[in-house]
């Protein structure tokens, strides 16, 4: 096998057709498994190590990938220097007019992968869609939001907009509870219950700190219950346990809630 | 920072690994050679777990009174001082834990108190007053050995043991110890804000303090004459405690000149956490005998070792064996593989609470209460919990499963790093 008139390309004889199906294939078959079998292998680990286990997915997709890339390239064309620049010169020009978005997505999923701007099993925000983060491919990654809805997105958007990660790999996930009350009551003794509600919850996770922000409207006071679950994925869970106790709780100790017709009368008025 | 979180990664991967893979093959009986070895024995000399009588004799029930011994030199500088500063003693809240703080008081005649019953601490303001009233009037030096029971994990649940705690630092109840479980002050470090000077906490056994106290349980009623008991493993063959000569010449505080432990020792500190009741009981339902083994005073090793297939030591002076099977082989009461977050839940519970009755229980967690009972029977089958009275108590050996799935599913903090 040697070079041909053309000096780059190599004679590509039935023996390497065969090798590069078999090294596509073997990188196919292997991601597929990795891919499968990774999250498997996440659930069954105890929980707190289950983020970074399914963190390792693109990863080992991008090893893969580069290996193919590197098996295949010397079998096509001859590796020396000058072939190499020309052959990446016109990929590049090929990819730049006909896959411009493709190549785009392409170049950022390798930018995600090392910056880490999200990983599965985080729980991300773009554009519109909120959900956790179930793969992350080449070109997209695919979320699940809440309403079991499954959202694929390009990767190309990291260049464009905001990507909101709520844990960032991590099992600390910052969950948020609101009521609305009545303006006449004690404060005081408002914040100190609702602290407590989200202490006295089964979801919590102890060692994070619980907040209670309050706010004055003209309705009423707004408070935002702060606090940490043990695992991202009990979010809602926990927003209704809080919820439910919360509302039990201020009603047992008479708190009464904001009432929006006392806005529209005074405004009437 | 990118090659730390890939050394990271690294290492949860084989740290995980062999635990998750025994997960995934869970559905495939594979035998270990040790149970086919064991399997391939005739019916009459496979190994059955010890008979009470043997047991009582080569791992009798502990006497706590050198643990209270040592309690009391560890108190000793505060029983002793002028001040009124609280001491808090932790140790673990299971059903009939070691009641070493109780056994101190009657030694040095301190009152021990019950806290207000928890269907007063909500409901009754006045039993309330009237405990503190009570508290406040009484001069002699108390005990309250279960702080882990004065509280329910409520909004309103939570007042007694914060003004408990307020009132015993700031010194209005006079001199008192408190005795807590661990992983309950843990959280009631975050429903309380203030702080406790002197905290006493009782050193875990390591596996070669494990291996010389349990030596010395089997030697404590050894009849004049009898030869010392050899503790084997089933599978290897090879010791599990160090033999009585080769202790001999190993000083008591001497860590280094120790044998290394044998890994199932190791295995057994691990588990139970140190706590030395918990390792004796996982270890003395681990021992096992041949099917018709002689009483340990006729019994010699060659006759043993004959009938369960394998070749005396000839070196060795005549000895009964007692064997141990390995770690993974041994029956302990464990959740099963498909332990849902019920099971977390209600075992979280009753681990904060030292106990918890049915009706107490189902107000704390997110669960219809059929659920709840049905994971508290599911739980009682299978051991880990057990019913007193109205109210269920984790086992000794419940204690550790659960702490052991509670703090893999990131539930439990480390107690001794807050």
């Amino acid at each position: 096998m040697g070079s041909d008139a053309v000096g780059m390309l190599r004679d590509v004889g039935w023996e390497s057709v065969l090798g590069i199906i078999l090294i596509v294939a073997a990188a196919v078959g292997l991601t597929l498994l990795i891919q499968r079998f990774v999250p498997r292998f996440a659930e069954q680990v105890p929980g707190r190590y289950r983020l970074p286990v399914l963190a390792t997915v693109p990863l080992f997709r991008l090893v893969i990938l580069v290996v193919t890339i590197g098996l295949i390239v010397p079998i096509v064309i001859d590796p020396t220097f000058e072939n190499l620049v020309a052959f990446l010169g016109a990929a590049g020009l090929a990819l730049g007019f006909a896959l411009k978005d493709y190549a785009s997505s392409l170049i950022a999923g390798i930018v995600v992968v090392y910056e880490a701007a999200y990983r599965p099993g985080d729980w991300v925000s773009v554009g519109s869609g909120y959900g956790e983060v179930q793969s992350v491919g080449m070109r997209s990654m695919k979320m699940i939001t809440p309403d079991d809805t499954v959202v694929v997105v390009p990767h190309q958007k990291l260049w464009t907009e905001l990507i909101y990660n709520g844990n960032n790999g991590t099992q600390n996930l910052q969950c948020v509870a609101n009521f609305y009350l009545d303006p006449d009551h004690s404060a005081v003794h408002a914040r100190q219950l609702l602290h407590d509600v989200a202490l006295t919850s089964p979801y919590l996770q102890v060692t994070k700190p619980i907040a209670v922000v309050v706010q004055e409207k003209p309705w009423g006071t707004h408070y935002r219950l702060k606090a940490y679950p043990v695992d991202p994925r009990d979010q809602f869970p926990f927003i209704t346990d809080l919820t439910v106790r919360g509302k039990d709780a201020l009603r047992s100790q008479g708190f009464q809630p904001a009432r929006a017709s006392a806005l529209s009368e005074s405004a009437a008025a | 920072m990118r090659v730390q979180e890939g050394v990271s990664v690294l290492r949860t991967w084989i740290r995980t690994l062999p635990e998750a893979l025994s997960r995934l093959w869970t559905g495939s009986e594979t035998s270990s050679n040790s149970d086919k070895a064991l399997q391939a024995l005739p019916e009459e000399n496979r190994l059955r777990p010890a008979p009470d009588a043997l047991l009582d004799r080569i791992a009798p029930p502990p006497d706590w009174s050198e643990a209270v011994s040592a309690l009391d030199t560890a108190l000793r500088p505060w029983t002793t001082g002028s001040d009124d500063v609280p001491a808090l003693v932790l140790m673990p809240g299971y059903h009939n834990a070691p009641p070493l703080l109780k056994l101190w008081a009657e030694v040095h005649t301190w009152t021990t108190i019950a806290p207000v019953p928890r269907p007063h601490i909500m409901q009754s303001a006045e039993a309330v007053e009237s405990w503190f009233i009570e508290r406040a009037n009484s001069q002699t030096p108390w005990v309250l050995p279960r702080l882990e029971r004065c509280y329910i994990r409520t909004p309103s649940g939570l007042a007694f043991v914060r003004r408990l705690l307020d009132h015993w630092t700031g010194g209005s109840l006079g001199r008192g110890i408190i005795g807590c479980d661990p992983h309950a002050w843990t959280y009631l470090q975050q429903v309380w804000a203030g702080a406790i000077p002197h905290c006493f906490v009782l050193k875990p056994f390591s596996a070669n303090m494990l291996a010389r106290w349990f030596r010395t349980l089997a030697e404590l009623n050894r009849p004049d004459g009898a030869p010392p008991v050899s503790f084997h493993m089933a599978d290897r063959d090879s010791p599990v405690l160090p033999e009585r000569h080769e202790r001999e010449h190993s000083t008591s505080t001497d860590v280094s000149g120790d044998e290394a432990p044998s890994p199932y020792l190791r295995m057994l500190a691990a588990y139970s956490q140190g706590d030395p009741n918990i390792a004796w009981l996982l270890w003395r339902q681990s021992l096992l005998t041949p099917a018709d083994a002689l009483p340990l005073n006729t019994e010699d090793a060659e006759q043993t070792a004959e009938k369960i297939g394998r070749a005396p030591d000839p070196k060795s002076e005549p000895r009964p064996i007692i064997w141990v099977p390995p770690w993974s082989d041994a029956e302990h009461p464990k959740l099963s593989h498909d332990a849902t977050q019920r099971d977390t839940f209600v075992l979280h519970a009753l681990l904060l609470h030292g106990g918890l009755s049915a009706d107490q229980l189902c107000p704390l967690l997110p669960m219809n209460p059929y659920a709840v009972r049905h994971r508290l029977h599911h739980m009682h089958t299978a051991g880990i919990i057990t019913q007193r009275g109205a109210e269920w108590h984790l086992t000794p050996v419940g204690y550790a499963a659960a702490c052991d799935m509670l703090r893999k599913d990131a539930y439990l903090p480390d107690p001794h790093a807050t």
